[in-house]
């Protein structure tokens, strides 16, 4: 069984160029979620200017 | 910038551990056949568990010393809060890592040992080994923190209970990550009848330097890339808490 799973695996990802298309299924998942937490940390340091003039008013 | 450099740094090595790790030439490890690429991907994530969880408990201690009538924080008036907030949230990253792990223990589980299997059967997925059991008892327990914080109406006395399941929440993990399945026969290479004998495949020696290569940058790769969710969700809510007490 195990000879059969590497031929398998090697078979289906490095001999071919099926790797390829799972690699970049793979980064572009990651990129999506890079870019959904930059959108995030902009979105968070406008609230923090908010807040922090909030507290300079106050003082 | 500086206070950038940790995410980018971050990006970088996991996405080198993406590309490598699916592209190198490796050799074949045991029977794990190519499947052994997941070891970039599977083992960062309890590392990281490991550490998002460390970082919650230490402010589940902060905070109880901060209660401490003695302990003078220099916070202002959310220094308690704020420090519940950063147990709460590192925990929750935690927790994401803690499925996220489990899901791609159960798919190399699925390819390595149960491939002549119909994906249809549950023991496809899952086959009851020691530290398979372990992560997802140390999931429910976190669970059971979220679940007990859920129960409180008063924010302080949620705070201090929880902080002090948080503490038990993570001792649990000693025993569940690094001595029981040590202890125990299982399929995983840590396991007592294992070649590593019941300690670390990694320490050990085993792993090859064409894998640690691309093991330890990933690793610490997604730590970073962990740190950087929770510094996001910790400071969603330390803002929110802020404007809601302003409102």
């Amino acid at each position: 069984m195990n000879i059969f799973l590497q031929t398998q695996t090697q078979d289906i990802l490095l001999q071919s160029d099926k790797i390829y298309s799972v690699l970049t299924v793979i980064l572009l998942i990651f990129a999506g979620f890079i870019v959904t937490m930059i959108m995030n940390e902009r979105k968070l340091h406008k609230i923090e200017k908010i807040v922090q003039d909030k507290k300079t008013q106050k003082k | 910038m500086a206070r950038h450099l940790y995410k980018i740094v971050g990006i970088g090595l996991v996405l080198y551990a993406l590309i490598s790790g699916l592209t190198t030439t490796l050799p074949v490890m045991g029977p794990m056949g190519q499947s052994n690429r997941n070891i970039f991907y599977h083992v960062p994530m309890w590392f990281a568990v490991v550490v998002l969880m460390a970082v919650s408990v230490l402010n589940s201690i902060r905070y109880l010393r901060m209660t401490d009538p003695d302990y003078e924080h220099k916070e202002g008036g959310y220094g308690l809060g704020i420090t519940d907030i950063q147990a709460f949230e590192s925990a929750k990253v935690g927790v994401l890592f803690n499925i996220l792990g489990l899901i791609t223990g159960m798919v190399w589980s699925r390819v390595t040992w149960s491939s002549h299997l119909p994906a249809s059967r549950f023991d496809a997925w899952w086959i009851w080994d020691p530290i398979q059991i372990c992560a997802l008892v140390s999931l429910l327990i976190y669970l059971a923190y979220f679940l007990l914080r859920s129960t409180f109406q008063d924010e302080e006395q949620k705070a201090k209970i929880s902080a002090v399941y948080n503490i038990f929440a993570f001792v649990s993990l000693i025993p569940l990550y690094f001595i029981v399945p040590k202890m125990l026969p299982g399929a995983h290479p840590t396991a007592a009848n294992s070649d590593a004998g019941g300690g670390s495949f990694v320490m050990a020696g085993k792993l090859g330097g064409d894998f640690s290569i691309i093991f330890w940058p990933s690793i610490l790769g997604f730590i970073l890339i962990g740190y950087w969710l929770y510094e996001i969700r910790k400071r969603t809510e330390i803002a929110k808490l802020i404007l809601s007490d302003e409102a």
